[in-house]
């Protein structure tokens, strides 16, 4: 048994030591940019850290880092997204409605967060939902931009508010 | 961290629910005292609602078209076609903004002009 490599040291200090580097790698062979890989590495660490799961449980460390960093790395595309969506739409607000640069913050941030609770919902409820919060349409006129029945929209507002409360306990 | 037992997860259902009966404006007097009653029946179904109507407020509170436009954009929940999506064009409207802080449209208006000079 002398060829036998030593017994993974438990923890995340070992856990990190091992697999920071290859994770990060990973990670900036898809962003394309080592610092945006960086930050994500340690992020997906540090979600590591504040999760429950005990990581005496972990079998296969860069499996269960790429689950993590996978999940992190879509958010990462998605507030990009939706960041270039957001200074698109202020780009194309005559002066006097631009907002200052402290409310285009906090209005990004509030944007980012909501755009999260919202992730995974079906487009047609997300559309019926959005229209209504943001348009102020009425149901009637919701079930008719989708073809469905009013009855219908009452449940996709149901659902998308269910979707948005569950998803802030996550 | 809150612990979410499945009765927070239903009192969370139900508040999801009236709020749509709500929002639909066709709740009648009687719809009314049913919410009471059922919010005043468990401190979870109070701390529901008071969770559903702030999630409410976070949506009232933003300006409806820049709001739309970022939360209904094309590509909002498929991420996976994101990817591609960020090359040099995510940089084109932050040009936009630092052009508004610094002056420089009369930088580039004095450079064009001086190429127009060699002519």
């Amino acid at each position: 048994m002398i060829d036998a490599a030593p017994p993974p040291e438990p923890g995340l200090p070992a856990l990190y030591r091992e697999h920071r580097g290859w994770l990060e790698t990973w990670l900036r062979r898809r962003m394309g940019n080592a610092w945006d890989a960086a930050d994500l590495s340690q992020d997906t660490f540090l979600r590591i850290l504040a999760s429950a799961q005990p990581l005496a449980d972990i079998r296969e460390p860069r499996a269960y880092l790429l689950t993590v960093g996978k999940r992190l790395l879509s958010n990462f595309h998605q507030r990009r997204s939706l960041e270039q969506a957001y200074l698109d739409a202020l780009a194309q607000l005559p002066e006097q409605h631009v907002p200052s640069p402290e409310q285009r913050w906090v209005l990004l941030e509030t944007l980012q967060a909501l755009d999260e609770l919202l992730d995974g919902l079906k487009p047609a409820i997300r559309k019926a939902f959005l229209w209504h919060q943001l348009e102020g349409l009425g149901y009637a006129e919701i079930g008719q931009r989708l073809g469905v029945c009013q009855r219908s929209v009452k449940r996709y507002m149901a659902q998308a508010y269910e979707h948005c409360l569950l998803a802030e306990l996550r | 961290m809150s612990p979410h037992t499945p009765e927070t997860r239903e009192a969370l259902r139900a508040a999801a629910r009236w709020l749509a009966l709500l929002d639909s404006g066709d709740a009648s007097e009687a719809d009314l005292l049913r919410l009471a009653q059922w919010r005043a029946s468990s401190p979870l179904h109070e701390d529901a609602w008071q969770k559903a109507s702030l999630l409410r407020a976070r949506f009232a509170g933003l300006p409806g078209a820049l709001a739309m436009a970022a939360l209904d954009r094309p590509d909002a929940g498929r991420r996976a076609l994101l990817k591609q999506a960020l090359g040099v064009s995510a940089l084109l409207p932050l040009a936009w903004l630092v052009s508004r802080e610094l002056p420089l449209d009369a930088w580039t208006a004095d450079m064009r002009t001086a190429v127009g000079e060699r002519r």
